[in-house]
């Protein structure tokens, strides 16, 4: 028999049974495994904080030869009076800064189109928090480590869509 | 429009524009190639190449560049026929061409298939992308986006006059805006050419002539010019197989000869056949030679410079500038790399 769950009735019971407010188990498949999609998630971003994966450039030995040369061979000349100040480019300032912005905003929005598209992998669970589901009653109970929210998937999905 | 991306590593800061129209969309100084949709994948590539080339000369040590593209995961290089062409001042008694069917000789990889798709491929040189971006003809990518957008800024007047105005949407008074003079690029796709250095060359050819504000003329067993407006025409996909992979001189001729045109620069990339040499192939019969002074003469195009991208150095000019007398002349050096094979 169907029943339908709002947001706040899911409970997990015991070692992490689903159940109703009235303990008793409950399921439902696209809600199941989009909170077990959304566990790796957030555990991949937990995990993936402080990690380096774009590494360190390897220096180049022809600056470094550059760096010598100039070094031993630069004639240092010793300033007495100061150096004029450089004028302000303004209108290449304003170009390169227009640049800059429009290449800002592509990515801004290449990354949240990219976000938005991979969050609507968990559509059901959104449902759930905004109307409310129906669930089962499952033959097995379903076991879950915890029910994560609309909003700790977001926040996991923006800081490693680049890795999922 | 979209952001160029490779799925081996990250490249710089570089849209891909396939719509003409969006050109006007991009600030001024960010970096794009415009291409065809079908050949970014051949762009990426040439980026891919260039990166790992510019990384590999900034440390200074010897390196095997054909190791280092199959250490990151290029395991389909090929590498294609070429020849190295001989000098001659069209006194051909010692080559008999009858005897010799060029066509037969290029066909490497069979009619039916996507020559362009295959010779991406080629490895047995490397085309210095570093050379062409020093022309300054084209909006540049640098590592730093910064530097790129800097660099394109201060560029952007030289190659483009008229749009620097458009962009800045200026008023000018009553000062009327003169076209500019036509530019020309011309690319020698034949069969003595290395495949690597005709596939980049046509694979950025569409950047460079909107850009540059130049028309097309692409030369193999026939010529076939693409006037600037009429870029979308041109699908280097099928260039090979459409203009054949030998050499040309009826069809370059009737193209310099029938009509006046003034071009400001002239870019040639080439080897040392030249259209004054007699060809024998189904677009060219009954050739003969003709002397350099007679093709100066009846050239009815006349250019201001001449910029030459010969495969094999800077002793000559690139053979399809032979019917030209061009004011100015830049032979430009080490932008064709051979590459070992050992």
């Amino acid at each position: 028999m169907k029943q339908f769950i709002k947001i706040g009735e899911l409970k997990l019971v015991g070692s992490g049974y689903l159940t109703n407010s009235k303990e008793e188990p409950v399921t439902n498949e696209a809600f199941v495994r989009e909170q077990k999609h959304a566990e790796y998630v957030i555990v991949l971003a937990e995990k993936a904080k402080g990690k380096d994966f774009k590494g360190k450039e390897a220096d180049s030995m022809q600056t470094l030869r550059n760096e010598v040369y100039e070094l031993l061979n630069g004639n240092k000349v010793k300033a007495y009076i100061a150096v004029p100040e450089k004028p302000k480019a303004t209108m290449g300032d304003k170009l390169k800064e227009e640049a800059l912005a429009f290449i800002g905003y592509q990515t801004n929005t290449e990354k949240t189109e990219k976000v938005n598209k991979f969050l609507n992998n968990f559509n059901s669970i959104s449902e759930y928090e905004e109307f409310g589901l129906y669930f089962s009653q499952p033959d097995q109970p379903v076991k879950l480590n915890k029910i994560y929210t609309i909003s700790d998937i977001v926040e996991a999905t923006k800081s490693v869509i680049d890795l999922l | 429009m979209e952001l160029l991306k490779s799925e081996k590593f990250k490249l710089p800061t570089l849209y891909f524009i396939s719509n003409r129209s969006e050109i006007k969309d991009l600030p001024i100084g960010v970096p794009f190639i415009y291409a065809d949709v079908k050949t970014k994948q051949y762009i990426i590539r040439i980026l891919e190449y260039e990166i790992l080339y510019q990384k590999a000369i900034s440390t200074g040590l010897p390196f095997r560049f054909k190791d280092i593209l199959r250490d990151n995961g290029f395991d389909d290089l090929e590498d294609f026929w070429y020849n190295e062409t001989v000098y001659m001042e069209y006194k051909t008694e010692d080559f008999d061409d009858e005897d010799f069917d060029f066509e037969e000789e290029c066909d490497t990889v069979g009619e039916d298939k996507e020559l362009f798709k295959e010779f991406v491929k080629d490895s047995a040189v490397y085309v210095d992308v570093q050379k062409l971006k020093d022309l300054n003809v084209f909006p540049v990518w640098l590592n730093k986006i910064e530097d790129a957008i800097s660099t394109n800024i201060h560029n952007f007047a030289i190659f483009n006059n008229n749009m620097y105005n458009k962009k800045l949407e200026g008023m000018y008074g009553s000062l009327d805006l003169v076209s500019p003079d036509k530019n020309l690029i011309i690319i020698d796709i034949s069969g003595s050419i290395p495949k690597a250095v005709s596939s980049t060359c046509l694979a950025l050819s569409k950047n460079l002539a909107e850009t540059f504000y130049a028309d097309l003329l692409i030369t193999g067993s026939k010529s076939t010019l693409y006037a600037y407006e009429e870029l979308y025409k041109l699908d280097i996909q099928t260039i090979y197989n459409e203009n054949g992979m030998d050499n040309d001189q009826v069809w370059f001729k009737k193209l310099v000869t029938s009509e006046k045109k003034n071009y400001k620069t002239v870019i040639v990339f080439g080897d040392n056949h030249s259209p004054l040499q007699k060809w024998n192939n189904k677009f060219n019969s009954g050739t003969k030679e003709i002397s350099r002074k007679d093709a100066k003469e009846m050239c009815q195009w006349t250019i201001n410079k001449l910029i030459s991208f010969h495969v094999n150095g800077v002793n000559y000019n690139a053979g399809y500038s032979d019917f030209f007398s061009p004011l100015e002349e830049e032979r430009i050096a080490d932008w064709c790399k051979y590459l070992d094979n050992k």
